[in-house]
C-alpha cells in the first residue's frame, strides 16, 4: 500500500513539475506581452482519505493588482482627456504665430501698418499703393487661415468622435462576448487565464477612450461602469449612439443638428462639463474641443475680425464713402451687419473697390472709396486716416477681452496670449498626467514577468523533476526486488 | 506570493522613458543653440505676448517712418537744389538791371530782354524738374507741372502791360496780375495746394509744403518776367522808360533774393529735423532689435552647460542600459 502511494505520490510531483514547466514558459514567451498578467500555479497537498498523498495542482491563478489596474485606467483616461484641447491650443497658438515673426497675426498687423506710413510718404506711387493692398489681403488671409484651422480641428474632432465610439461600441460587445466564454469555462473548470487577459484588455482600450469602473460579478463575469455611473455593461452591452458630420462649419451649434450628440441605448448624456455623465476622458475632451473650446477661440478671432471691419467703417474717416457702403475691410463684399458675426473671421474680405484685379483702382486707397475720378495725387490725408483708424483706441465689443480701450494691434496681441497661457496651462496639466500615468504603469510592469524570477523557478522545477523521476525509478527497484524473490 | 520579481517590461519602460526625455532635451538645446532662439517663446514670456508684440511692431513702424524720412531728406535736398538754382539766376540778373539807368549805350534793354528771357526759361524749367517722377513744386499735384512755360506767360503779360503809360504804371500792372487770385495762382501756377506736413518718425512732422506759388518764386518770375519785357514792342516806351523799368525789375529781383534765401534757410531747419530724425530712428531700430533678442535669443553659455549635461546623462544612460542588457541569469545557466 505504501509503496503504491509513494509511486503515485511521484507521480503527482512530476505532474506538478510539468504543469509548472508549462507556466514558466508561457510566463517567459510573454514577457514583453504589456497586459499580459503573469501566472502562477498553485499548489497544495493531496490529501485521500486521513493521509496526505502527493501534490495537487489547484489550477493558475493571474497575478494582478486590481486596485493598480483601476488607477491606472482611471489616470490613462485623465490623460487623454488632456490630448485634444493641447493639440488644438498648440496647433491654434502656431497658426496665430509669434509677434515678431512676419507671418503671424501681428506681424501682418504692424506690416499693414508700416505699408501704410510707407505710401503716406509717396502717395502717388502706384507700387506702395499696392504693396498696402497686398498687406491688408495677407492680413485678412491670415485671419481666414486661422478660423480655418479652428473649423478643420473641430470636424476632425467630430469624425474622431465617430471613430471611438464605434470602439468603444465593439470593445463593449467583446467583452460581454467574453464574460459568457468565462462564466462557462468556470462552470466547468477550465482555465480561464487567457481569457481574463483578452479581456483586460479589451477594457484597457475602453478605459482610455471612457474612464470606466468594473464592477465583479457572478462566475467571473464583470459589469462596467462609467467613472460618473452610466452603466456601459450589466448582463448587456448598452450601445453609443453618435453620427459624424461630413463639413463643420462655424454656424453649427453643439446639440442642433447636423451636429450630433452622444446617446447611450438611445439616450442623449451630458458629456460637459468636466465630462459629464460620461466621465473625463478622451471621447469627452473631443465633445469639449468640438462644442466649447474650439467655438470660443472662433468668437475671439471674430471678434477681432469685426474689430478691424468697424474700425475702417466709422463714419468720417472716408468722405467719399456712401452711407451704409461697406469700409476698407468687408464681409464676403458687403457691409458687416450686426448679429453676423459668426464666422466672420473666415469670410473677411478687403474691399473690391481698391484691387485692381477685381475691377478697383489702386488710387481709391488714396483719394477714397467713393471717389469717382483721382484726385490729386500728393493727397496723403486718407491715407494717414487709415492708418489712424489702426492705432485709435477702441473697445472690442465682442469675444469676451477684457473691456478697455486699445489700438488693433493690442487686441491681436490679446488674442495671441490669451491662446498661449491657456495652452500653457493645458501643456502643466498634461505633463502632470502623463508622470502619474507613467508612474502607475511603470508600477504595473514591475509585477510583471521577470524572466530571471522564471529561470530560477525552471532551475527548481528541474531539480523536483529529477528528484520524483528519481523517487519512481527507486520504487520501480524496490518493487523488482520484492518480485524478485 | 510575496516575491521579490522585477518585470522585465519595468526597467526597458524605465530606461526608454529615460532615452526619450534627454533625446528631447538634447535636441531642443541643440536647435536653440543653432538657431540663436528660445524654441519656446511663449513659456520663456509666460504667455504675455503683449511686450514682444509691441517692440515687433514699434519696430516695423519706426523702418516704415525711416523710409518715408529716406523719401522726405531726398524731396528737401531736391528742393534746395530748386531754389538756389534760380536764386542764382535771380542775382545774376541784379547788378544789369539795377545799373541799367546809368548805362549809357541805346541797346541796352535788348541786352538785358534776351538775358532775362533765358534765364526765366530756364528757372521755369528748373521749377516744373520731377526727380524720381514727383513734381517738386506742384503741391499735392505731383503729376504734373509746377508752372506753365515762359512764352504763355510773357504772352499773358504782354496782354496786361499793353497801354500803360510810364514804367511804374507798367510795373504796378504787373505786380497786380502777380498778386490776383485771378492772375498768377491761376493761370501760371499749375499745381495744387501745398502737401500736408510729412510724418518722419513717430511723434515729427515735418514741413516741405513749397510750391511755385510761394511768395518767393512769384518774387523771383516777377522780376524776370518784367527783365524779359523791358524791350518788349508791345510797350511803346522809350529808352529812359525801358531803362526805369529795368530798374523796378531790379529792386522786384532783389527782394526775390531775399526771399528766396529766408525760404531757404526755413527749408534748412525742415533738413535738420529730418536729419535728427532719421538718426534717432536708426538709435531706436537698434535698441528695439537688442529688446527683442532679450526676449527671444537665446543664451548660448547656459545652453552650452546645459548640454554637456545632457550628454553626460545620456552616456551614462546609454553604459548602464549595455551593462543591465547583458546581466540575465539565462546567460549564465549553462
Amino acid at each position: 500500500m505504501s509503496i503504491s502511494s509513494a509511486l503515485s505520490s511521484a507521480l503527482s510531483g512530476l505532474t506538478a513539475s510539468s504543469r509548472m514547466a508549462e507556466v514558466a514558459a508561457s510566463n517567459i514567451s510573454n514577457a514583453l506581452t504589456e497586459g499580459y498578467a503573469r501566472r502562477e500555479l498553485a499548489l497544495s497537498s493531496r490529501v485521500i482519505g486521513m493521509t496526505g498523498v502527493g501534490v495537487s495542482v489547484n489550477g493558475v491563478t493571474r497575478n494582478i493588482d486590481r486596485a493598480l489596474l483601476q488607477d491606472l485606467r482611471l489616470s490613462n483616461a485623465h490623460l487623454g482627456s488632456r490630448d485634444a484641447p493641447k493639440g488644438f491650443l498648440q496647433q491654434l497658438e502656431k497658426t496665430l504665430g509669434t509677434p515678431d515673426q512676419p507671418n503671424s497675426l501681428s506681424g501682418r498687423i504692424a506690416g499693414l501698418e508700416k505699408s501704410l506710413i510707407e505710401a503716406a510718404a509717396r502717395p502717388e506711387s502706384e507700387a506702395r499703393l499696392a504693396s498696402v493692398v497686398d498687406a491688408a489681403r495677407w492680413l485678412t488671409q491670415g485671419l481666414a487661415d486661422t478660423s480655418a484651422q479652428i473649423q478643420q480641428a473641430r470636424q476632425a474632432a467630430d469624425a474622431n468622435i465617430g471613430t471611438q465610439v464605434d470602439q468603444v461600441n465593439s470593445a463593449l460587445v467583446g467583452v460581454a462576448d467574453l464574460n459568457v466564454k468565462i462564466r462557462g469555462a468556470t462552470a466547468t473548470g477550465r482555465d480561464t487565464a487567457a481569457l481574463l487577459d483578452q479581456r483586460q484588455q479589451l477594457i484597457d482600450k475602453i478605459s482610455a477612450i471612457v474612464p470606466v469602473r468594473e464592477v465583479a460579478r457572478d462566475h467571473g463575469q464583470i459589469a462596467l461602469y462609467t467613472a460618473a455611473g452610466t452603466v456601459l455593461l450589466d448582463g448587456k452591452p448598452s450601445t453609443l449612439g453618435f453620427t459624424a458630420t461630413g463639413v463643420v462649419t462655424p454656424d453649427m451649434v453643439a446639440g442642433t443638428p447636423p451636429l450630433s450628440v452622444l446617446t447611450v441605448n438611445g439616450q442623449p448624456i451630458a458629456t460637459g462639463p468636466a465630462g459629464g455623465r460620461l466621465g473625463e476622458g478622451s471621447l469627452s475632451a473631443l465633445f469639449d474641443l468640438r462644442d466649447t473650446i474650439a467655438p470660443a477661440a472662433q468668437a475671439q478671432i471674430d471678434a477681432v475680425a469685426r474689430d478691424l471691419i468697424e474700425r475702417f467703417a466709422q463714419p468720417g474717416l472716408d468722405p467719399t464713402a456712401l452711407p451704409g457702403a461697406a469700409g476698407l475691410f468687408t464681409d464676403s463684399d458687403a457691409p458687416f451687419a450686426i448679429g453676423n458675426e459668426v464666422g466672420l473671421a473666415g469670410r473677411i474680405r478687403l474691399n473690391t473697390a481698391v484691387q485692381p484685379e477685381s475691377g478697383g483702382a489702386l488710387w481709391r486707397l488714396r483719394d477714397g472709396l467713393g471717389a469717382a475720378t483721382q484726385g490729386p495725387p500728393g493727397n496723403a490725408s486718407q491715407l494717414t486716416a487709415w492708418s489712424g483708424a489702426l492705432t485709435a483706441l477702441r473697445t472690442p465689443v465682442s469675444g469676451g477681452f477684457t473691456a478697455g480701450p486699445r489700438q488693433f494691434a493690442d487686441l491681436a496681441s490679446d488674442l495671441v496670449s490669451s491662446v498661449t497661457v491657456r495652452r500653457l496651462t493645458s501643456e502643466t496639466e498634461t505633463s502632470f498626467a502623463t508622470a502619474r500615468a507613467d508612474g502607475l504603469r511603470s508600477e504595473m510592469l514591475r509585477n510583471g514577468v521577470d524572466t530571471d524570477d522564471e529561470m530560477q523557478r525552471l532551475l527548481q522545477i528541474e531539480q523536483a523533476y529529477a528528484a520524483n523521476a528519481r523517487v519512481i525509478q527507486t520504487v520501480d527497484d524496490m518493487i523488482q526486488t520484492i518480485l524478485g524473490i | 506570493m510575496t516575491m521579490v520579481s522585477f518585470g522585465d517590461l519595468a526597467q526597458s519602460f524605465l530606461l526608454r522613458a529615460q532615452t526619450g526625455r534627454l533625446k528631447t532635451d538634447s535636441i531642443r538645446v541643440s536647435q536653440e543653440l543653432t538657431s540663436g532662439r528660445i524654441s519656446d517663446v511663449g513659456k520663456a514670456l509666460s504667455g504675455d505676448m503683449g511686450r514682444l508684440s509691441s517692440l515687433a511692431r514699434a519696430h516695423q513702424i519706426t523702418s516704415g517712418f525711416q523710409s518715408a524720412a529716406k523719401d522726405a531728406a531726398f524731396h528737401a535736398e531736391s528742393l534746395q537744389g530748386v531754389i538756389g538754382f534760380v536764386t542764382e539766376n535771380t542775382q545774376a540778373m541784379i547788378g544789369s538791371l539795377i545799373g541799367a539807368p546809368q548805362n549809357g549805350a541805346g541797346d541796352t534793354p535788348a541786352l538785358i530782354g534776351a538775358e532775362a528771357r533765358a534765364r526765366l526759361s530756364a528757372v521755369l524749367d528748373a521749377m516744373n524738374a520731377s526727380p524720381s517722377g514727383r513734381s517738386l513744386l506742384a503741391g499735392n499735384a505731383v503729376n504734373g507741372k509746377a508752372v506753365t512755360d515762359s512764352e504763355t506767360l510773357l504772352t499773358v503779360l504782354r496782354a496786361e502791360v499793353a497801354g500803360a503809360s510810364n514804367a511804374d504804371d507798367a510795373m504796378a500792372r504787373i505786380s497786380a496780375w502777380f498778386d490776383a487770385p485771378s492772375g498768377y495762382a491761376t493761370t501760371a501756377y499749375l499745381g495744387g495746394p501745398a502737401a500736408q506736413d510729412l510724418p518722419i518718425s513717430p511723434r515729427d512732422k515735418v514741413w516741405l509744403g513749397v510750391t511755385a506759388d510761394d511768395p518767393a518764386f512769384r518774387a523771383a518770375i516777377k522780376g524776370l518776367a518784367t527783365a524779359a519785357l523791358v524791350d518788349d514792342s508791345a510797350l511803346g516806351f522809350s529808352d529812359d522808360q525801358r531803362k526805369a523799368l529795368a530798374n523796378r525789375a531790379g529792386e522786384t529781383v532783389l527782394s526775390a533774393t531775399d526771399a528766396l534765401v529766408g525760404l531757404g534757410a526755413r527749408l534748412g531747419i525742415s533738413e535738420a529735423r529730418i536729419d535728427t530724425a532719421q538718426s534717432r530712428n536708426q538709435a531706436e531700430l537698434l535698441s528695439l532689435e537688442m529688446a527683442q533678442s532679450d526676449l527671444t535669443g537665446s543664451d548660448p553659455y547656459a545652453l552650452a552647460t546645459e548640454l554637456e549635461a545632457v550628454q553626460t546623462n545620456l552616456e551614462m544612460l546609454y553604459s548602464i542600459t549595455a551593462r543591465l542588457s547583458r546581466l540575465h541569469l539565462t546567460d549564465f545557466i549553462r
